[in-house]
């Protein structure tokens, strides 16, 4: 009972900080060996270290290019290229053999995370516009639409709440004074808040476009979309770049 | 007494929690392969825990690997590694030293780091003053926490409800006097009540009011504290990634506010 109130105080905090929202983990074990042409064992070591990360960081994440040329009817030339942006979570060495002075077999396991490219766009894509329009509509659902669902239900049953009182008692009033007093207990409390929403929902989006900024930076990601500039028929010819 | 010493202990807990940095995260990592070669064994030992710590920064969160291959025509003609770190370290500890070879020392540190995480960056940065004000509504002292300030939190939340709770005890007070009081057999008896009384009814409104105060207040300072909680964020994030810059933005409420509220 104990360890489990500790592990799940450990989660608890580990969550308060650790949100990956945007990145997929994964943890890979790798055996790789180094070697030093010199006989310096200390290079040998830090070769095998630096094989085995690399490796682990292909196995976790690598996006792969080919192309061919082929000129009549044969292969000429042919290239592969790979790529990996990973964010590295844990590295630890398992095992370590010097098989001789120049020689090393290294067993590493490596945890890293690499960005959820799906969410992540979908995410980017999303405009101020979007999310205050939503929220002008309804209060709550730009709320949704900035994926803040805790703030989007509170918007939501606040404004409900108010409105709702706010209408009852319009129903149920008999004088001009009892219209003006749900006016200003329940329809003006409502509307600040329908103004809160809207604006809170076009700050989230305008800050949140700054944390996906970093994110692309960090993770050295660009736009997957085609380039149509040379499409545009509004650019002059001289100066499109074919 | 015994009030007070709880109050005390609530005040010593959040001042721990005040001091500390609550927006970086912070991590143990233990490196069992640092190495390093010198002239002497001392040398070599040293050498080995500064290559330890450089491995210690590479492979903590935050910190990016970026690899590039290229092979045309099935021979490899380039091969690139790129490391980004964003972390740093706090403090290290010495475990183990082994030698094995003349002048090679292979050490076992663990270190203390320290750094930001770029996902939880992100989400944090979506957070509004409007929300926190709006928190500080539905329950006082919410919005404070929203803010990472927790000693305020705490303590608008015991003032507020503290005070309620006191309100509502004065209640039952009034009514259980004003019994009394309709009871009272001597012209002593009853004026004695009734002043008892009189001063339920005035301890009650004075209760009430503090409540209410302290709940208005919470929900204003939520909404100003926003800034300050802005601000670290920001200060936090260019510590550890200085080369990434952006400009925080102010909402509308937050402008039409600065127009409107007064300035003291």
């Amino acid at each position: 009972m104990k360890k489990l109130c500790i592990i799940i105080l450990n989660l608890f905090f580990v969550s308060l900080l650790s949100a990956s929202e945007f990145t997929i983990k994964k943890t890979v074990t790798v055996e790789e060996t180094g070697s030093s042409l010199s006989g310096d064992p200390v290079e040998a070591f830090e070769n095998a270290v630096d094989n085995a990360k690399r490796t682990a960081a292909r196995m976790i994440e690598s996006k792969i290019k080919a192309g061919t040329v082929t000129e009549d009817g044969r292969l000429s030339t042919d290239w592969v290229e790979k790529k990996a942006n990973i964010q590295v979570f844990n590295v630890k060495i398992l095992e370590k053999t010097f098989i001789s002075e120049h020689e090393v077999k290294i067993k590493i396991k490596m945890t890293a995370g690499y960005l959820n490219y799906a969410k992540f766009w979908i995410e980017y894509d999303k405009t101020v516009q979007g999310a205050t329009h939503r929220s002008a509509f309804m209060p709550g659902w730009g709320q949704i639409y900035n994926r803040e669902f805790f703030s989007a239900g509170l918007y939501g049953v606040l404004y409900c709440f108010f409105y709702g009182y706010y209408f009852f008692s319009i129903r149920s009033a008999k004088t001009e004074e009892e219209k003006n007093k749900a006016f200003t207990t329940y329809q003006i409390p409502a509307i600040v808040f329908w103004t809160l929403s809207i604006s809170d929902a076009g700050i989230s989006r305008i800050m949140a476009k700054f944390g996906l900024e970093q994110i692309k930076k960090s993770y050295q990601v660009f736009s997957p979309k085609l380039n149509t500039d040379t499409l545009c028929l509004d650019i002059p010819f001289w100066q499109r770049s074919f | 007494m015994k009030r007070l010493s709880v109050i005390i202990f609530l005040f010593s807990i959040c001042s721990l929690f005040a001091q500390e940095e609550l927006i970086t995260a912070k991590r143990k990592i233990r490196i069992n392969d640092g190495i390093g070669r010198g002239l002497n064994k001392i040398e070599a030992k040293n050498n080995a825990i500064s290559n330890a710590k450089m491995k210690a920064l590479e492979r903590v969160a935050t910190s990016f690997i970026h690899s590039y291959e290229k092979a045309e025509n099935m021979v490899l003609t380039e091969d690139k590694i790129l490391q980004d770190i964003h972390a740093r370290v706090v403090k290290h500890r010495l475990i183990k030293v082994e030698y094995p070879f003349e002048n090679v020392a292979i050490v076992t540190v663990d270190f203390w780091l320290e750094f930001l995480d770029i996902d939880f960056f992100a989400v944090e940065l979506r957070k509004s003053a409007e929300s926190a004000m709006v928190r500080s509504f539905v329950i006082s002292g919410w919005g404070q926490f929203y803010n990472r300030n927790y000693l305020h939190g705490i303590l608008f939340f015991v003032t507020t409800y503290g005070s309620i709770i006191q309100a509502i005890l004065q209640e039952n007070l009034k009514r259980d006097l004003k019994n009394q009081y309709l009871l009272a057999t001597s012209s002593e008896a009853a004026t004695f009540l009734y002043s008892k009384y009189r001063n339920a009814v005035f301890s009650q409104t004075a209760w009430l009011s503090i409540g209410i105060t302290s709940w208005a207040f919470s929900i204003w300072e939520a909404f100003e504290d926003y800034e300050r909680a802005g601000q670290l964020l920001d200060q936090t994030h260019e510590t550890f990634f200085p080369e990434f810059r952006y400009t925080r933005q102010k909402s509308f409420v937050q402008k039409f506010m600065e127009k409107v509220a007064p300035k003291w």
